[in-house]
């Protein structure tokens, strides 16, 4: 990702805000922290955490802190349900042109659909997902370990996503036709077609689809092959 | 001295005979041991036997009725098998070849002469134990058929029979409601009597001359006095003196005073009771279990995780403090305790160090997680720990207390959040792969003893399949020119070649559609 002009905000100075912004920090986004609370402001400014004191329910505010521009991205985790949907639907609101991208948590049971109807692209309920880990520890105790494993980037491992851009090699093959054509050390999926919708198709499908530029293929492999991927399919050339 | 000897060879030979220990063990599964299950038909035997005999008493009980050879002969079996019984009992009842043995090994271990007195003293003294146990009464006075009004105490031995189905506990409870408030008994007892003595003596003093008047002895104007007091008031004696009518208004009076309050004074301390009814109930359950999972904290974490473990059919106990989420753990039909999980006492009724194969600490605190894990691993060795952890830094406490596993929710979200941030796509299918939620799976077939292990990857009928293998999870370590990674304890060798062998016990790790890893695993097992 081109990260060198876009800002991620993550509302709201807590323990969760926290473990955000150091994973982004050392992934290299440029992040600012916001909370209304001077307290919990100043314990993050202490760690070295670019953090702020503002009303994140003022539209002024989020406007000033780059919202419709510069944003690329926002976390809403604040305590309160109510809150984040405020927040959400702020955000929405001044950025209706362009992409932003909006992940919140929610506190309460129904609070994941109203965070989805105001408009976030992800909502996590931390109960639900400690509740399934522990769940699948439980009871496919190698697949949980696994999981971390292909889940959660490493140094050297990851599952990754290779969006196609002219003049790409893949656009206009059928996936069945591509995912054998790979040399290196990487295993495509399946991919996403976002002018059709964001749903996931899986490779092994019966349906086959026909590639074109801004399709997203998601690929598994060890990172310098990846990158190697990454660099070959978005070079012309035709068939490989 | 050689009487002494004898006694002490007599004893270690029926030691070491294994058709008396057998006939002995034989005996205690039928007679006492809670959890054979001969046991549980011999007792529905009984209960069959006790309902017929008593039934034929009942039937025997008209003059005109004979009961017939074939009566008389049930009456015999049924005598004759009770006999049997009480006597199997009271051999159970103690063991004396165990107790000299014992008491013999004890005093040439410290040195000191043996005397067989007190050996046979302490027999007699726990044979006598038995014998003047209360269900041991009923059971030699059912078999004495001298009187017979005491052949139908018969009906009681269906007490005994009553006592081991599952909540005889409870029974229990219910006694002790009397013994616990006893002194407000007491105080009502000693009312009552003091009321029925003076209302009895009263209407003695005054109808027992008078003509017409029904009472004629002293005991008349008592049973007056209780079947009025109690409001049942038959109306076979009626007063019939002012004086009379006056001692019964105010009888009455009184009646309904201690009848009320006898019933409130029963009816609240047994709804004090019904909370540790129901805990003993789901006591009783855990103890039927089979390795199932002790869940302490009902909060969100605890209610998502039991619905998992309920859909699947998982055994599991709830442990909750709080009322309100108590009551709602109830309302869905989980079995679940109200109390607190860092008590060693309720952890060992819930089954760790016996049954239960894991605990999982899901409090919202560190500190009751923290304690919970401690005792659990204090109890039992063998026991999965698996705990919540709210702080970060606290992680390495729950690994020393013996914690298997920990969550850390707010580390999980975020990392969740900040993987999802970069690779919205990816993160999405990879996590809904992985959560089993979609037709699509992640999911690892584990190769069977008996996997010949001359195929290839390559030949595996993987494509075939429409399924991707990602790797190999294996114990074995990772040649160089591979990319091969560590998951916990063993390597996973991302895209092997296709000339890699993998053998038994070695897990192939496939995505696809459900139905086809259904296929390939039954293909793997053919193999």
């Amino acid at each position: 990702m081109n990260q060198k002009d876009s800002q991620t905000l993550i509302f709201g100075c807590n323990a969760l805000g926290r473990e955000v912004a150091e994973a982004l920090i050392s992934n290299g986004v440029d992040v600012q922290l916001v909370d209304a609370d001077a307290e919990a402001v100043e314990q993050l400014q202490q760690l070295g955490l670019p953090a702020r004191r503002e009303d994140a329910l003022d539209d002024r505010v989020l406007r000033e802190l780059g919202l419709g521009r510069r944003v690329r991205q926002i976390f809403c985790f604040f305590q309160d349900d109510a809150d984040n949907v405020f927040l959400v639907l702020s955000a929405r609101d001044l950025a209706a042109e362009g992409r932003l991208q909006i992940i919140a948590v929610a506190d309460s049971l129904g609070g994941v659909d109203k965070l989805k109807a105001a408009g976030a692209d992800k909502v996590i309920d931390p109960y639900e997902t400690t509740a399934h880990k522990i769940h699948s520890q439980i009871t496919r105790p190698l697949l949980a370990e696994l999981s971390d494993a292909l889940l959660f980037s490493h140094d050297d491992f990851s599952v990754t996503e290779v969006v196609l851009t002219e003049p790409s090699r893949f656009i206009g093959r059928q996936l069945s036709d591509v995912v054998h054509a790979v040399e290196d050390d990487v295993i495509i999926l399946g991919m996403t077609d976002y002018e059709m919708d964001q749903t996931f198709h899986f490779r092994g499908k019966y349906r086959d689809h026909h590639l074109d530029a801004g399709d997203v293929l998601v690929v598994i492999g060890p990172h310098d092959a990846v990158r190697g991927f990454r660099r070959w399919v978005n070079q012309g050339g035709g068939g490989a | 001295m050689a009487t002494q000897h004898l006694l002490i060879r007599l004893a270690y030979a029926l030691d070491s005979n294994h058709t008396y220990q057998r006939a002995r063990r034989l005996l205690y599964d039928l007679l006492e041991n809670p959890d054979s299950t001969l046991r549980q038909g011999f007792d529905l035997f009984m209960m069959g036997l006790v309902i017929s005999s008593v039934g034929l008493l009942v039937y025997d009980s008209h003059e005109k009725v004979e009961l017939g050879y074939w009566g008389r002969l049930f009456e015999d079996f049924t005598i004759g098998v009770f006999i049997l019984e009480y006597l199997g009992r009271f051999w159970l009842a103690g063991s004396i070849h165990e107790t000299l043995i014992r008491d013999y090994e004890q005093a040439e271990d410290i040195g000191q002469p043996w005397k067989p007195s007190r050996s046979f003293r302490k027999i007699l003294r726990a044979k006598w134990r038995y014998v003047t146990s209360p269900l041991a009464i009923i059971d030699l006075l059912a078999i004495v058929p001298a009187w017979r009004p005491l052949r139908f105490l018969r009906i009681f031995l269906l007490l005994r029979v009553f006592k081991l189905f599952r909540y005889a506990r409870s029974i229990n409870q219910f006694a002790r409601v009397f013994v616990e408030k006893r002194i407000e008994f007491y105080t009502l007892g000693v009312f009552l009597a003091f009321v029925i003595f003076a209302a009895g003596s009263g209407i003695y003093y005054f109808e027992v001359n008078v003509p017409h008047s029904q009472i004629k002895t002293f005991f008349d104007s008592f049973y007056w006095a209780i079947i009025t007091i109690s409001t049942v008031g038959y109306g076979d004696i009626t007063p019939v003196t002012t004086e009379g009518r006056v001692i019964s208004i105010l009888l009455i009076l009184a009646g309904i005073g201690t009848i009320s309050f006898f019933t409130s004074l029963v009816v609240s301390s047994l709804s004090e009771r019904v909370q540790e009814v129901r805990q003993n109930r789901v006591f009783a359950e855990a103890s039927r279990m089979e390795g199932h999972s002790i869940i302490c904290g009902f909060g969100r974490v605890g209610q998502v995780v039991c619905e998992n473990l309920s859909r699947e059919g998982e055994a599991f106990v709830v442990v909750e403090p709080d009322e309100q989420a108590f009551q709602q753990a109830h309302a869905l039909g989980y079995p679940v305790v109200q109390g607190d999980a860092t008590s060693d006492t309720l952890l060992k009724h819930l089954g760790v160090g016996r049954n239960a194969a894991r605990i999982l600490c899901l409090t919202e605190d560190d500190v009751s997680n923290l304690y919970i894990t401690l005792s659990a691993r204090q109890l039992c060795s063998e026991i999965q720990i698996i705990s919540r952890v709210k702080h970060h830094r606290n992680q390495n406490k729950f690994r020393r207390a013996g914690a298997d596993f920990t969550v850390m929710p707010y580390q999980l979200v975020a990392r969740m959040a900040a993987e999802f941030a970069g690779k919205p796509v990816a993160f999405d299918a990879v996590n809904r792969m992985l959560s089993g939620s979609d037709l699509v799976q992640v999911d690892i077939v584990l190769l069977p003893q008996s996997w010949p292990g001359s195929w290839m990857v390559g030949q595996l009928p993987v494509q075939e399949n429409r399924l991707i293998l990602l790797g190999v999870l294996t114990d074995r370590p990772a040649r160089e020119e591979k990319s091969s990674y560590r998951v916990g304890k063993r390597y996973f060798h991302f895209n092997p070649d296709h000339n890699y062998k993998p053998v038994a016990g070695e897990g192939l790790v496939l995505v696809g559609h459900l139905f086809s890893l259904q296929h390939f695993r039954e293909w793997v097992e053919e193999q």
